[in-house]
């Protein structure tokens, strides 16, 4: 694919998924201050001040970055978003890695069983679980961004 | 051999020389690990980055120490470790049997209060998986280059209280654990900013074990805002109090000098090295003040004071035992000052020993929201855990500590006593 049109889907697509992740962050401050919490499917966002804070801003600096992609100041931008997704994701998988190995809380035993150790990994999960497979098209422009890039300028 | 006698400035002009002859410049091309470094120095988006960044620490931080603690050494040590130890001692109480393993009857390591049982219970049990997640966390922050860039995006701030931006990270660990956020602030340059740092972390960032508690039960009955507004109120003590520090303590608070290294990828060997020379300086430094400081709380509960003479008193006369009079004769001010029930006191003893076990406690005493909030505060304030405090000696040494309760003493009446004061305007009191 020649860079031109890559780099047009690029900010489609990133200034789409953006949208998601600026309305995730933004339900978390809204469900920690109302109190509310959303679960769908495998999808669950919970209320949550800090970390609702955060990935809206992620949202809006992808949005930003998507918009002059074709800049590196942009696409550093994007990737930064992308990189505190990954780190929230990995988080967030670590603690379901921990809750799948310890048994319930009324169970004997030190590991949990089989059927509870699946179990956990049947959902639900914060949205950056969620949008985390979304987010890695970024290596397509981060492999070759040099050589992409110098078309642009 | 023959010595060119050059001045400073001639030097200067001969390297100049030297180096347009041998340097050939070009335009410098941005790339993608510059533009992210760039990015994570601006206020608008390091900001953000840094709140994200700090915020994924201590998440792995309570995964990790949650996972550990309360998956495998609560019940190691609860379930198997004391009822076996409390076999092996002789049945019938005696001061080596209340020393060592504690409470007679005792059915949890952190209430049995033996230096056999909670003095190890507390190193290894607790801190121990407490400091691994954050020292992990902060090797790797400082390997792939994300600490330095932290440190000047918050030098601004720190420098109004007289510490540089390096001492986020003791600030960082603290609100894991205190100890390695105490250990930490050796990095910082002069004796005036390590002091100042130690105290005011010692005194005003709660630990996560107290956070997470927080979070279940204040939190929990009245929303996430009173947990913030506890946190905010710690934060302004913690600036405030530093603030004056610096302006009292004599001694020299150094600029920052410090060289931004590009964004590179962690070595995992650097990293586990890095995070065992500091676990190792831990167990072999600390482990042996905590246990010390276990054993000096221990006599406070077994001896008494009879007729100016010092006598070993039951567990069941705690009353008689000099932390008991302790109690007793602080009655009157958490009333009067603090606006607190005398209740408070258990809460504020065990506190000592664990400050999210005090806090769980105080969610069962009937007080006010506004007496809760204070009651927090104190808990948080008045005096760091014996893990704290042991290390605190180590660090500051005897005079240095104890500068530093004095320190702590006037915060706390003044913190305390301004929010008692102003239940009292607003009528709730």
């Amino acid at each position: 694919m020649d860079p031109k049109t890559k780099y047009s889907l690029g900010q489609y697509y990133f200034g789409i998924l953006s949208l998601f992740v600026i309305g995730s962050g933004f339900l978390e401050l809204l469900f920690f201050f109302t109190g509310g919490e959303f679960s769908y499917g495998i999808l669950n966002i919970p209320p949550a001040v800090i970390r609702g804070t955060v990935i809206a801003s992620m949202g809006i600096f992808m949005l930003t970055g998507a918009s002059k992609l074709k800049s590196i100041d942009g696409l550093a931008l994007v990737t930064l978003a992308c990189i505190m997704l990954w780190v929230f994701s990995v988080n967030d998988l670590f603690e379901v890695l921990t809750n799948s190995i310890l048994p319930a809380e009324e169970a004997e035993g030190w590991f949990n069983s089989l059927n509870g150790f699946l179990s956990t990994y049947s959902g639900p999960y914060h949205p950056c679980v969620v949008l985390l497979p979304f987010t890695l098209p970024i290596f397509l422009y981060i492999r070759c961004y040099k050589e992409d890039l110098r078309v642009f300028e | 051999m023959h010595k060119l006698k050059l001045t400073p400035e001639e030097r200067w002009d001969y390297l100049d020389k030297l180096a347009e002859e041998v340097v050939t410049l070009k335009p410098r091309r941005l790339s993608l690990k510059d533009a992210i470094g760039d990015l994570t120095i601006r206020p608008l988006t390091g900001i953000p980055i840094a709140l994200g960044i700090l915020f994924s620490v201590w998440m792995f931080f309570s995964t990790f120490a949650g996972f550990f603690t309360d998956g495998f050494m609560v019940p190691l040590f609860d379930e198997h470790y004391l009822p076996w130890i409390q076999d092996i001692f002789p049945k019938e109480p005696s001061w080596l049997y209340a020393l060592l393993v504690g409470t007679p009857g005792a059915d949890n390591c952190f209430e049995a209060f033996g230096v056999l049982t909670t003095g190890l219970f507390v190193p290894f049990g607790v801190v121990l998986w407490a400091i691994i997640p954050l020292y992990l966390s902060v090797a790797l922050l400082e390997d792939i280059g994300y600490l330095p860039r932290l440190a000047v995006l918050v030098d601004n701030i720190l420098h109004r209280i007289g510490l540089h931006g390096f001492a986020i990270v003791p600030t960082i660990l603290s609100f894991g654990c205190n100890i390695p956020g105490v250990t930490a602030a050796r990095i910082l340059e002069t004796k005036k900013e390590r002091f100042m740092m130690m105290t005011i972390l010692a005194i005003f960032i709660p630990c996560g074990a107290q956070l997470g508690i927080m979070e279940e039960t204040i939190a929990g009955e009245y929303g996430n805002w009173l947990m913030f507004a506890i946190i905010g109120y710690l934060l302004l003590g913690y600036f405030v109090v530093g603030w004056i520090l610096n302006k009292i303590l004599p001694g020299r608070s150094p600029e920052i000098l410090i060289d931004i290294p590009p964004y590179q990828r962690p070595i995992w060997k650097n990293l586990t090295m890095k995070t065992w020379i500091r676990v190792k300086c831990f167990l072999v430094h600390a482990v042996p003040f905590v246990i010390l400081g276990s054993l000096l709380v221990n006599i406070l509960y077994i001896v008494g004071i009879e007729n100016g003479n010092l006598t070993l008193v039951s567990f069941e006369e705690g009353d008689r035992s000099i932390m008991g009079r302790l109690s007793i004769a602080l009655e009157p001010i958490l009333a009067g000052w603090f606006g607190v029930p005398k209740e408070t006191i258990l809460p504020l003893v065990t506190a000592f020993l664990r400050k999210d076990l005090a806090v769980a406690q105080l969610s069962a005493i009937p007080m006010s929201m506004y007496q809760l909030f204070t009651s927090v505060v104190l808990i948080s304030i008045y005096f760091p855990c014996i893990a704290t405090f042991a290390v605190l000696w180590k660090e500051l040494g005897f005079r240095g500590l104890l500068k530093s309760i004095a320190i702590l003493i006037i915060s706390t009446f003044t913190f305390g006593g301004l929010l008692h004061g102003l239940w009292m305007l607003m009528g709730v009191a």
